[in-house]
């Protein structure tokens, strides 16, 4: 079992890659499943992502990386027993830290062979968060074994040059992809790495 | 976990639930562009009170004839609607209806969405189901870590 989470600020289009991917992975005849939290009383993306012919666990009302922690581990215990997926795939709020959020999944013991965190990053709107919240998205960014620069479909080359950069130095470590979750645009690796394991 | 992730992006958020009845049905090119007004309402409203809009407004309708959803992240662009309902017009569904946004707190982005849902109200009839405001419950049920 492979557990994957997509991570990323409000809006980057964690929700959009999640039905590319997982559309694609289930076409491949792979089993999968997908916890989704929204910080909310009431969300959205569990709807939109079962609209899609996708199985999901919609958890909310609080974070998944703090207040709702203990909610996490549990839904992945009880969705490894029950359903027995080949890929697990969590999207956490648009403020979580994906950091916890691994560290959460590697504690809760469900014996996955291998977990990616995927931090998603909105290329059109880089910039400004940056400087808005330059603390708080670096801290998403910082560890993610994959950064993929998202919406790059609405940008030229300069501004993916600069996000890159900007990434670069964030998280050294990560690797770096460009994509569009909305067209699809070099999105197949990721399914690749998914499928593979 | 002792920090709050919420709290670190200096985020609030509110979300929603609505059964909707349109007499008569709505064209459901009016109800896409009300659902976009709606949005956008918020996202006015938002960024007159922040001078910003830094977060994620989105919709999710379900409805027997398909669904619509609708997204609101940078004013520039506007909302992004995916319309896949089937039908011409639309007479019932359900609404789901959320924002998360960075430097205002919770009851901020509750009380914007309230005053904006009338957008939808001189057309359709609301049945909100509110939920119960509870803010300091602390999840002990929760508390397995
Ligand atoms: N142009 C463009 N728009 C995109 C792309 N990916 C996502 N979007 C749009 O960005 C908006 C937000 O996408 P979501 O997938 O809902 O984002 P999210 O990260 O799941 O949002 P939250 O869960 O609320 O944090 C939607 O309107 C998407 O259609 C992309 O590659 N290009
Ligand atoms: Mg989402």
């Amino acid at each position: 079992m492979i557990i994957c989470q997509l991570a990323g600020f409000l809006g980057s289009g964690k929700t959009t890659l999640l039905v590319r991917l997982g559309s694609e992975l289930s076409k491949a005849g792979k089993k999968v499943a997908i916890i989704v939290n929204e910080v909310g009383e009431i969300g959205v993306d569990g709807a939109v992502i079962d609209s899609y012919g996708l199985k999901s666990v919609e958890i909310t009302e609080g974070c998944i990386c703090c207040s709702l922690s203990g909610s996490l581990q549990n839904t992945l215990r009880a969705i490894t027993r029950e359903y027995k997926p080949d890929i697990i795939m969590i999207e956490p709020t648009g403020i979580a830290l994906p950091s916890i959020v691994s560290k959460l999944v590697r504690t809760s013991m469900v014996g996955e062979e291998r977990m990616y965190t995927i931090c998603l990053i909105d290329a059109f709107r880089a910039l400004k968060l940056f400087k808005e919240a330059n603390l708080f998205v670096s801290r998403q960014i910082a560890g993610a074994d994959i950064v993929a620069v998202n919406k790059i479909d609405l940008v030229d080359d300069d501004v993916k040059e600069k996000v890159a950069q900007m990434i670069g130095e964030m998280s050294p470590q990560s690797k770096l992809v460009f994509i569009s979750a909305k067209t699809g645009d070099g999105v197949a690796p990721l399914v690749k790495l998914l499928e593979e394991g | 976990m002792n920090e709050d992730s919420k709290e670190l992006a200096d985020a609030g958020s509110f979300g929603l639930k609505a059964d909707f009845h349109a007499h008569p049905a709505i064209p459901s090119k009016e109800l896409v562009a009300l659902m976009e007004a709606l949005i956008r309402d918020v996202g006015t409203k938002v960024t007159e009170q922040r001078g910003m809009l830094l977060g994620h407004i989105k919709a999710f309708l379900t409805t027997e004839q398909g669904t619509l959803k609708v997204n609101l992240i940078d004013m520039d662009i506007g909302p992004e609607t995916v319309d896949r309902l089937a039908s011409a017009a639309v007479d019932k569904g359900e609404i789901k209806f959320m924002a998360a946004l960075v430097g205002l707190d919770d009851h901020d982005v509750e009380e914007i969405m309230e005053d904006s849902i009338q957008v939808l109200e001189e057309r359709l009839d609301l049945d909100i189901e509110e939920h119960e405001h509870d803010h300091d419950h602390d999840h002990d049920h929760e508390d397995h870590n």
